[in-house]
């Protein structure tokens, strides 16, 4: 363990009754937080094996439907999301080492990186809800159509996998704001940063979408 | 696995900033080799750098590497579940008859015009059935009525799509202009079909009739609905009203997508 631990001034946590202590608490929580995750994947799942079923039908079609989307604007998001990612496990390890003020400054990084994120992706929805880019039946853009007349599938799929996405990254902007709040109380310490450990994992898991959303729908579309 | 092999992991700042390194450097190898065309490989490679991105996020920030095994066998068994479900779907898609693919580059369904003409396409023929059965497999009418007419398609057992060898029941009526309004203006969850040619929505009219027992005849009257006059050799179908509903393939195409 490297570093010095502080474990003075912490709130004390209380484990719940049916648990033995404290670790038999965190590492049953982070078992259920893993099995979420698996949850996770298999909720884009789906949205993931239609895009790739569509991209093989209609290759052409949404290879020049992906060009319309800025790729410098999906690459800013993707360093967003990386360096966020690392800013929890900064905050983790401040947490563990009882470095109160560095975990709140991570947390406000974290989150000031989600908002950033969305902000960008506001852009980008405006500007094609601007030309009439719009999923499916929406779609209007008779330019686009005619080039590429599977143009509104790629677009329902382009809304609904980075619509889905930004939800997650919406709550977690919200349970970063609601840790940011606990450690203002000093309630997150190296004794206890379950809710920490457990959120931190989930934005890994929005990271990790997006690591794959990026390349499959701005690069080679 | 005992609890007691347990601990809480710090990663060394050194190990975080290594991988933060490593995934800027990816990013922009992936958005670099973007930039060329390597055809067919273009996705393989790109799937690829994101694995080894995404495999850098779940070892080291998420953890992975200094958990336990049941906690990795949990996570890794999503990706082995999605594996599966990318598979077969491949299977059934590289199984389906070159018939039910869809075409390249253009619509799913079949081209919206063209086919056979036929003088007198309310009446029930052995060429205007064979036509029929035609249209309704490119159509996709099969996908919720079944390859047999029983409704029992793979989409439309959910919705309960028509068994067409019940004679009961058919809220527009069994004569064949009665299907042929219903594949005009679509009936619950069944969809309009107003852009495909007169004659094919005659045809698959006759052929979803053809799976029940004998249908009502049409007469003068249930005919001049759609602008048919039976006294007249052609119906009045070569200059009347009703060619109007045939539209250009684009215009279909366009539709088809747009509904």
């Amino acid at each position: 363990m490297a570093g010095s631990v502080d474990t003075e001034g912490f709130k004390e946590h209380h484990p719940a009754h049916h648990f033995k202590d404290a670790d038999h608490e965190f590492f049953t929580v982070k078992n259920g937080m893993w099995l979420f995750m698996l949850q996770e994947i298999l909720f884009f799942a789906p949205l993931f094996v239609a895009y790739f079923t569509f991209k093989f039908i209609y290759f052409e079609d949404f290879q020049y439907s992906a060009a319309k989307l800025d790729w410098k604007l999906g690459a800013v998001n993707t360093v967003i999301l990386i360096v966020s990612s690392f800013t929890v496990v900064r905050a983790v390890v401040a947490a563990q080492r009882g470095n109160n003020e560095g975990l709140i400054e991570n947390l406000i990084y974290t989150i000031i990186c989600g908002f950033g994120f969305m902000i960008v992706k506001a852009i980008e929805y405006s500007s094609k809800i601007a030309d009439g880019v719009l999923p499916g039946a929406w779609m209007n853009n008779a330019a686009l159509v005619e080039a590429a007349p599977q143009a509104p599938l790629f677009y329902s799929l382009y809304f609904m996998m980075t619509g889905l996405h930004a939800l997650h990254v919406a709550v977690g902007i919200g349970l970063f704001a609601w840790l940011l709040l606990k450690a203002k109380r000093r309630e997150l310490g190296p004794k206890y940063y379950t809710p920490l450990e457990m959120t931190g994992l989930y934005w890994h898991f929005v990271d990790l979408v997006w690591i794959y959303l990026f390349p499959l729908l701005y690069l080679v579309g | 696995m005992s609890k007691d092999q347990h601990h809480h992991h710090i990663l060394a700042n050194s190990t975080s900033l290594k991988v933060l390194l490593f995934l800027f450097v990816f990013t922009f190898l992936t958005v670099f080799i973007a930039r060329f065309d390597f055809g067919a490989l273009n996705f393989p490679i790109a799937m690829l750098i994101a694995s080894a991105k995404a495999m850098a996020v779940m070892l080291y920030f998420m953890g992975l590497k200094y958990d336990d095994n049941q906690n990795r066998a949990i996570f890794f068994s999503g990706f082995a579940f999605f594996g599966l479900f990318v598979f077969f779907v491949a299977v059934d898609f590289f199984a389906r008859p070159s018939s039910q693919m869809p075409p390249r580059g253009q619509s799913f369904f079949a081209e919206v015009t063209g086919g056979p003409s036929f003088e007198r396409p309310w009446e029930v023929s052995e060429e205007i059935l064979a036509y029929g059965r035609e249209v309704y497999f490119d159509q996709a009418c099969h996908t919720c009525h079944g390859d047999e007419g029983f409704g029992d398609g793979i989409a439309g057992i959910a919705i309960g799509a028509r068994s067409f060898h019940d004679g009961e029941g058919w809220k527009n009526g069994r004569r064949p202009s009665d299907v042929y309004k219903t594949l005009m203006e679509g009936l619950g969850a069944m969809p309009a079909y107003p852009t495909i040619s007169v004659a094919a929505r005659w045809a698959v009219s006759h052929f979803v009739l053809d799976f029940g027992p004998e249908p009502p005849a049409d007469d003068a009257e249930s005919l001049a609905r759609f602008g048919i006059d039976p006294s007249l050799a052609d119906g009045g179908l070569g200059s009347g009203e009703e060619e109007r509903a045939t539209i250009p393939v684009d215009f279909a195409i366009e539709r088809y997508i747009l509904r």
